[in-house]
């Protein structure tokens, strides 16, 4: 009893991966042709740009916010790099670009939120109109085409047998966990979202991890608009619609708890892979590609719904267990101190 | 030349900090109104007073986390200016807060290192370690600070606040929690400090007791200001307690005394052998036409009680008795069934609606007996004027926004919204809290009113002032247990203050 309740509250990303391997196999076995390494890459290619806004989302809700205007922010980040690709031929202009839009994008979601007050979703919720209006206002609701070759081949060149976009989410990963594990900088934002109002009586600055926070999100935002438009080769008008629900729900399923302060990015990283598994197979099921949208908020609300329950079990047995040793030591007498 | 022994005398005599004339006040309410005194270098400082003293304040405002709003703070004979909690860390002062500032999901190692920016973590680690030994704390490093107890987490502040190397570190109530066993070894370790490494302590506590165990010299608050300071032999408790009886400002007005009862009580409410969390076996009896009063120190288990009583918290045993008949309640939907109706403390979060006008506030306890469709609206309208001149509410009419009403008219309209319920009791959390002077004679007249109308009136009052005016009985509890009854006349402030911090006036006290 007590077993199964330390598993998953400590060993959260153990049971998520074990889910992932069971849907591969369950799909695997309804659709034999599913089960292939070459499955396997195809979901890790398409996952990389899922798995970046999935971590920077993650690194936010960590401390106790918010961020749903990452779709919109990558759609913006994936168009003007797209422009500038076309205009200047320069991988290093495109970076510069989607990078710096992110980075300008996480800025303003950060600063208005920790030195202005606004509430996170209130905040995010704006960005991502404006976000999403700009980028239909320099396009006039244009695609972006044309992309140039050598940088849709140069994205996917292979390194080492696997598609760069893989190798590129991985290092991230190792690099966040790293840094969120083992270096005092990465645990401040885990303090914040903990406590924040303890976190500001040990002197840490909270206003500053909670900029950073946002500052890492849109970074991670960037990358991803960089992946995409290798990956499709030409920007949409439509990019990243939908693609905060998808990261949020991937962060929460892989364990980044909407309360703050816990969860890890490795977690976070399964989730974007398990999400991104789900969407693949739909595929292989024969069902629309349409219910893709569906599916991840449902598997948000499921995920979110399970925990609080399970959270509600755990509190229930730890008061259950407190009020026992109260009861115990309530035969102490009441009014101590007088002396005759 | 002076001789070299007087200098030492002198410096040792220096005080550590000093406070004068700080002054705070917290919409326009003066919270400190001048208080200085000074703290002397390795002693136990101890800061007492009643509810409403301005303790709480005051140490906040000497860890940084609120500004004074005008006054001077020295630290070793320094005028300093403490912005931010960061800022006191610097200059040698750490607050460890009553309830702890953990974060719970992180090791309590990162608990206590986090905060530091020191770049040698090793050398960290290794201090951390060495004060988890000199203080005997029962736990490890690498487990989860929301995990372990109470008694422990407070080992944990402690250490927080020790690894900094502080010149005085502030201990808020930290015995509130803590068992007799666990105080001790808190009071061990607090000589301890002091002797070893000199540091001082600021020792607030609701535990009149503790005072000559550990404290050196005692500081004792009322009503915004100092009203004693020396060493602790300078005090007996008895004279502590004499300090802390409040002055009676108010002289009530006709009406709102206690009347002289004549014949049989009628029960309404009765309380059996109630326990839950935050108190045990608790039993009262709430007469029509009586006003009953729950009092005691912050923390003593009155909410939890009250909150119990009307169903959002769950009871571990004990019955309700309504009208002769056991009752249960569920959920506070049920309790409102009943005829119970709780007026919660903070109005603000609980009790109204404050973007709502006074209508849709009014009603909003008895929306299914309203929403009969057509003329609903009309009945509402009619509900809220009756409410409005029932109880005198101020306001230009029933369309007004809560919001608008000044705070004692607030009051009023959460009153009249449990009111339109036709309630059989009801429980006052804190009826008078911030409010001014007048309007509180005024709801007074209200409690006393809707009481001699047959309604059992429960008021929770930390106002041992309030309390003296308005009761006719008074339970007084302490540490989640009813430690006495009090009738007319021996509810006056001076009583309530012996039996809230755990005596019985009149006792022999050594």
């Amino acid at each position: 009893m007590k077993n199964w309740i330390t598993v998953i509250t400590k060993r959260y990303e153990m049971v998520i991966l074990a889910l992932l391997v069971v849907y591969f196999l369950i799909i695997s076995a309804i659709n034999p042709s599913f089960f292939s390494g070459n499955t396997v890459v195809r979901i890790a290619y398409n996952a990389a740009q899922l798995i970046l806004v999935t971590l920077g989302v993650s690194i936010v809700i960590i401390t106790r916010n918010i961020d749903v205007s990452v779709g919109s922010l990558v759609g913006l980040a994936a168009t003007l790099g797209g422009a500038a690709v076309n205009a200047t031929m320069s991988t290093p202009m495109l970076l510069l670009v989607t990078l710096g839009t992110g980075l300008i994008g996480g800025l303003v979601n950060g600063i208005g939120i920790a030195y202005f007050g606004v509430s996170s979703i209130i905040m995010t919720l704006g960005t991502m109109a404006i976000f999403r209006g700009l980028l239909i206002m320099y396009t006039g609701g244009r695609w972006i085409q044309t992309i140039p070759a050598f940088y849709i081949q140069g994205s996917r060149a292979p390194f080492l047998g696997l598609p760069l976009p893989i190798w590129i989410s991985l290092a991230v990963l190792v690099i966040l966990y790293f840094v969120f594990s083992r270096v005092r900088f990465g645990r401040l934002f885990y303090a914040v979202g903990n406590n924040a109002e303890g976190a500001n009586l040990q002197g840490m600055p909270v206003k500053k991890i909670l900029v950073m926070a946002y500052v890492i999100c849109g970074l991670l935002a960037g990358g991803a608009a960089a992946i995409y438009i290798g990956q499709l080769g030409a920007v949409p008008n439509t990019v990243g619609i939908g693609l905060e629900t998808q990261a949020i729900a991937a962060a929460v399923i892989g364990g980044v708890s909407l309360a703050g302060g816990k969860g890890t990015v490795i977690g976070a990283f399964i989730g974007a892979l398990l999400m991104q598994t789900v969407n693949y197979s739909l595929v292989f099921l024969k069902v629309p590609g349409y219910w893709n949208d569906a599916i991840s908020g449902f598997m948000l609300l499921a995920i979110i719904v399970f925990s609080a329950l399970f959270s509600k079990y755990v509190q229930r047995q730890k008061e259950s267990a407190v009020d026992a040793e109260v009861a115990v030591s309530a035969g102490a007498p009441v009014r101590e101190g007088v002396q005759k | 030349m002076q001789p070299i022994g007087e200098v030492i005398c002198v410096r040792e005599s220096q005080p550590i900090v000093e406070l004068l004339d700080v002054r705070k006040a917290f919409g326009g309410v003066p919270v400190l109104s001048g208080v200085s005194f000074s703290i002397s270098k390795g002693s136990v400082h101890g800061l007492i007073g009643g509810n409403g003293a301005g303790k709480s304040t005051l140490m906040k405002i000497m860890s940084g986390v609120y500004q004074p709003d005008g006054g001077i703070i020295r630290v070793e004979g320094r005028e300093v200016t403490l912005r931010s909690p960061l800022a006191a860390h610097q200059r040698g002062i750490y607050l460890v807060p009553q309830d702890p500032t953990l974060f719970p999901d992180m090791t309590i190692e990162e608990n206590v290192l986090l905060g530091l920016r020191e770049a040698n973590r090793r050398e960290l680690r290794q201090k951390f370690l060495e004060l988890i030994k000199a203080l005997r704390c029962e736990f490890e490093p690498h487990e989860l600070a929301g995990e372990v107890s109470l008694a422990k987490q407070q080992q944990i502040e402690l250490i927080r606040g020790l690894i900094r190397e502080p010149k005085v570190i502030i201990l808020d109530e930290p015995t509130s929690a803590l068992t007799a066993k666990e105080a001790q070894a808190l009071f061990a370790n607090i000589r301890k400090l002091k002797a070893e490494k000199n540091i001082s302590f600021v020792y607030i506590t609701h535990r009149l007791g503790e005072l000559f165990e550990i404290v050196d010299e005692l500081t004792v608050l009322k009503d915004a200001k100092v009203v004693a300071n020396g060493p602790i032999s300078d005090f007996t408790l008895q004279r502590v307690l004499e300090l802390m009886v409040p002055d009676v400002k108010l002289t009530s007005q006709n009406g709102v005394q206690q009347q002289q009862r004549s014949g049989q009580l009628k029960p309404i409410f009765e309380v059996r052998d109630l326990s839950g969390h935050g108190f045990s076996d608790v039993n009262f009896t709430v007469s029509a036409g009586e006003v009953l009063t729950i009092t005691g120190v912050v923390g003593a288990g009155r909410t939890e009680l009250a909150e119990t009583i009307f169903g959002v918290r769950k009871p571990s045993k004990g019955q309700l008795i309504l009208d002769g008949r056991e009752i249960q309640i569920k959920n506070p939907r049920a309790a409102i069934n009943y005829g119970l109706a709780y007026v919660p403390e903070n109005r603000h979060l609980h009790g109204g609606f404050l973007d709502s006008n006074l209508v849709a506030n009014v009603c909003s306890s008895v929306m299914e007996r309203l929403s009969a469709f057509l003329n609903a609206s009309r009945k509402q309208k009619d509900l809220c004027r009756k409410t409005m001149s029932d109880l005198q509410i101020k306001a230009k009419s029933e369309d007004q926004l809560l919001r608008q009403l000044s705070g004692g008219n607030q009051q009023k309209v959460v009153l009249g919204k449990w009111l339109a319920t036709e309630p059989k009791v009801i429980f006052l959390d804190e009826p008078t809290r911030g409010i001014d002077a007048n309007t509180r004679e005024e709801i007074y007249l209200n409690i006393r009113r809707l009481s001699n109308a047959g309604i059992g009136m429960v008021v929770i009052s930390s106002d041992f002032e309030e309390v003296s005016i308005l009761s006719d009985r008074v339970l007084v509890m302490r540490k989640g247990r009813v430690v006495s009854e009090l009738t007319p006349p021996n509810i006056n402030p001076k009583a309530l203050t012996y039996a809230a911090f755990g005596y019985a006036e009149g006792e022999a006290i050594a």
